[in-house]
């Protein structure tokens, strides 16, 4: 078989990982050596269905001994089979590379006997591509549970972001679905990776004279140290004690250049409102870019309050950069999960997605989007403007004098949104039309602002009359009509 | 007047290709004002008199009490020479207006007053003037973001450009680093959504720039983008190819990116329209060049996945990212990427 049809093959078997960035690494170029990484990463095609393509994302095998009931690559799947050679792929990564269609490689396989024997042929790859190939692009690579602690070290000096998959959001789902994985197993490597990278940054803190200074500074704030990641489980990770692992409470930074300037163009990085790294990528030598996972959302029956728990305490407690969700596609025929033909969850994939993005940038917490009692994302309208709709009595927010953390708390103002009217309001009384110019959405936050004191005269003042409109803009979506569609025909099996 | 230096180090690629040597000189606009050292010695009045005979023309126009357009070339030396002489003409901001000279539309009581662009050196050397007068204004420091926005915007096509440019530069030297904090001043607004628009086509152009291996061992590719961005991006290509031989060309604007394996920058030239037509067939293919295009286009088939398309979705997420206008350069929507030719390289037979 030549590497055209394996290609095939392989990529095909890999398209479920809905992980494709190639962010969070700034690695300079170097004479005589082939290429480089930017730290906003770089999107080089879309899929049919959208979804980005910034690596080349392929199984090095899918012949896996593992036999996970969702995955199309199990044990007893009658699917063809085929494995790269390390070199071949290493030599594809670079062929694709020069003619600008990637930023680098996103390495996964199927379990090729051992997680052991399967990470040596993956770090065989990598070795080539880094020295043989002097290659200095972007590598993401997938840690295998199961695999050894320096196998798992050997990787992280090769790839830039590591990950690994969780897959299902509870252990008693894995037990069920995976039955040759654990969730000790599945935790154990992220604990090792959060432990490296920190070790790692205190070396490299404690080398620099600011960084020490910096060191003393921050050891007031005592960050308690956590246990060794094989200690932990998943289920207590959702329900578990976060405030004895939590960093400093979330802020929201006012990103700026020198004299106050409003920045031009935001670096996304910088607008989180989670903790940032001490030290810059570009001097780490071990995973640089974090590390990430992925849980698969309707393969089993976890609701959205049990998955943005975990979320928050996987970004917490092993400083995850993302974690991802990929809808499960319903095509195998097992009893244990849902049939064949049932629509893909998309827009509960979606909704995940934009509570992710308000507790990573926004500063929300899970429990202001989701409770016990309430455990499911409205999926007809969006999770800020939902939160927002049942917190009316905080709005009308002034926008001359509301600090950042209110501003972006207003439907129809982002992260960047805020900021441009942070700015604006000190030289200016800002009315509607300014923020129309400034390129707020004023469709959804004209409802939720006064400008000078003003409301919007377009605008209701019946809080009543308010939600019923907003709700019915976002009803009229041709997303939500068309998923509407798709899915209230059908029966929820989750 | 002072002397400009030129930059030639890629002759014999550029030979190569058929880009006449004269053409060579003329290092991309940008490039050549941002990059200037403040040490430089700066044009005098009296040689931009002498050199450039626009001036007398405006300040006849303005003594007759007519109002003048300064036909520009769309650069940001052409812009930022009219902005010099209209300020050595002393006219006020009302009396003149900026328009690209490809699309000078003027009134009855105007006169056009053609101004030179990148190709006379007088112009070149007061747009670096009035550069030097703009850091100053603002207090720009060095390596500083803020003064760049200028030179994104004037990579626009608007047919607005350069009038817009004009009235935000007209704020700067008015008020100073002030400037700054004015967020949300109409001419301030209106310069950034320009550099805005310009630097998302500079992504599209890093995004979806694709090259081809040629015969000759060096890549080539062709681009284009809505606006003047290959000069603005060229670095970006060079960090990555650095140890190949590639040119990058925008036939649009009629400029080409040059790298030498080894070099740690490319060249950049303009070029005429016959050069820039001729320079847009990559000539003949290396023997790997079709088999990788079609692994590529195998794996982009492969990344589908069923149930999110289109119709299920209610929109084309793909187009919202990748615009039809770029279609016809991606190897990965080409159908005839789909043959792999009758080669397959050594390394990839398995």
């Amino acid at each position: 078989m030549d590497t055209l049809d394996k290609l095939g093959i392989l990529a095909e078997a890999a398209r479920f990982d809905a992980a494709c960035t190639s962010s969070g690494s700034d690695r300079a170029p170097k004479a005589g050596a082939l290429g480089a990484t930017t730290p906003s990463g770089i999107c080089h095609s879309f899929t049919q269905d959208g979804r980005c393509i910034t690596l080349l994302k392929v199984l090095m095998s899918n012949a896996c001994s593992y036999d996970c009931a969702y995955c199309v690559n199990r044990r007893s799947a009658s699917v063809p089979r085929a494995t790269f050679s390390p070199r071949e792929l290493a030599e594809l990564t670079v062929d694709f590379y020069k003619r600008n269609y990637i930023e680098g490689l996103f390495l996964s396989s199927g379990v090729l006997g051992t997680p052991d024997a399967t990470c040596e042929r993956m770090i065989e790859c990598l070795r080539i591509l880094r020295d043989d190939l002097q290659f200095r692009g972007y590598v993401h690579a997938k840690v295998i549970p199961g695999t050894s602690a320096d196998l798992i070290d050997a990787v992280g000096r090769l790839a830039d972001r590591l990950s690994v998959n969780l897959e299902l959001p509870s252990s008693h789902s894995l037990q069920l679905l995976c039955p040759d994985k654990d969730a000790k197993g599945v935790l154990a490597p992220m604990g090792q990776i959060k432990r490296e990278r920190d070790g790692e940054e205190q070396r490299l803190l404690e080398e620099s004279p600011r960084g020490s200074r910096r060191l003393r500074a921050r050891a007031a704030i005592a960050d308690k140290p956590l246990g060794p990641g094989a200690d932990l489980a998943m289920d207590s990770l959702a329900v578990g004690d976060l405030a004895a692992t939590a960093p400093p409470s979330a802020t929201l930074r006012q990103a700026s250049s020198p004299r106050g300037a409003a920045p031009l163009f935001s670096n996304a990085a910088k607008l989180t409102a989670t903790q940032h790294s001490r030290v810059a990528t570009s001097r780490r030598t071990f995973a640089p870019a974090g590390q990430s996972t992925q849980l698969i959302v309707g393969a089993s029956d976890e609701d959205d309050n049990h998955i943005l728990q975990l979320s928050q305490s996987l970004y917490r407690k092993f400083d995850l950069k993302r974690v991802f969700f990929s809808a499960y596609m319903p095509e195998l025929d097992d009893p244990r999960l849902p049939e064949p033909g049932t629509p893909v969850p998309l827009r509960r994939e979606h909704r995940l997605y934009q509570a992710d993005w308000l507790m990573r940038y926004y500063a929300f917490s899970p429990d202001e989007l989701v409770t016990p009692q309430e455990p499911w994302l409205d999926l007809d309208v969006d999770p800020k403007l939902a939160w927002a709709l049942r917190h009316m009595d905080l709005f009308p927010v002034e926008v001359m004098d509301a600090p950042l953390d209110v501003l972006v708390r207003v439907p129809g103002i982002g992260v960047v949104g805020a900021r441009r009217i942070t700015y604006a309001r000190r030289t200016k009384r800002l009315a509607f039309d300014d923020l129309r110019a400034l390129h707020i959405t004023l469709k959804r936050a004209r409802h939720f602002i006064t400008c000078s004191g003003q409301r919007d005269p377009l605008c209701p003042l019946d809080p009543e009359l308010i939600r019923e409109r907003v709700i019915q803009d976002a009803q009229a979506s041709s997303y939500a009509k068309a998923r509407r569609e798709r899915e209230d025909g059908q029966l929820r099996l989750f | 007047m002072p002397k400009l230096a030129e930059s030639a180090r890629t002759a014999s690629f550029a030979s190569s290709r058929g880009i006449p040597p004269h053409t060579e000189a003329r290092v991309t606009p940008p490039v050549r004002v941002a990059a200037t050292a403040n040490s430089e010695p700066l044009i005098s009045n009296k040689d931009v008199e002498h050199e450039l005979p626009a001036l007398g023309q405006l300040r006849e126009a303005l003594a007759g009490g007519r109002y003048a357009i300064l036909a520009c070339e769309p650069t940001l030396e052409g812009v930022l020479c009219a902005v010099g002489l209209s300020y050595l003409a002393h006219a006020a901001e009302g009396q003149v207006r900026l328009a690209r000279a490809d699309a000078c539309q003027p009134s009855l009581a105007e006169a056009v007053i053609a101004i030179p662009g990148s190709e006379c050196d007088a112009a070149v050397l007061l747009a670096r003037r009035v550069w030097q007068g703009y850091l100053r204004a603002i207090e720009a420091r060095p390596r500083e973001e803020f003064p760049h926005r200028l030179v994104y915007a004037a990579a626009s096509d608007s047919p607005d450009m350069p009038e817009l440019v004009h009235r935000y530069l007209r704020l700067c030297f008015a008020r100073g680093a002030e400037v700054r904090l004015m967020t949300a001043d109409p001419a301030v607004i209106a310069l950034d959504d320009l550099a805005r628009q310009v630097s998302n086509e500079c992504e599209k152009t890093r995004q979806f720039v694709r090259f081809s291996h040629l015969a000759d061992g060096s890549y080539a590719a062709s681009f284009r983008p809505r606006a003047d961005t290959v000069p603005l991006v060229a670095q970006h290509f060079c960090r990555r190819m650095g140890t190949e031989r590639f040119y990058l060309l925008d036939p649009g604007h009629r400029v080409v990116a040059l790298h030498e394996a080894g070099e740690r920058r490319c060249s950049l030239v303009r070029l005429e329209e016959a050069t820039a037509h001729d320079l847009c067939d990559l000539g003949e293919l290396a023997d790997d060049e079709r088999y990788v295009r079609a692994m590529w286009k195998r794996l982009y088939d492969a990344l589908t996945l069923e149930g999110r398309g289109p119709a299920e979705r209610g929109y084309d997420l793909r187009l919202h990212f990748m615009p039809r206008r770029l279609w016809e350069g991606l190897t990965e929507l080409d159908p005839r990427s789909d043959d792999p030719g009758v080669v397959t390289p050594e390394r990839y037979r398995g």
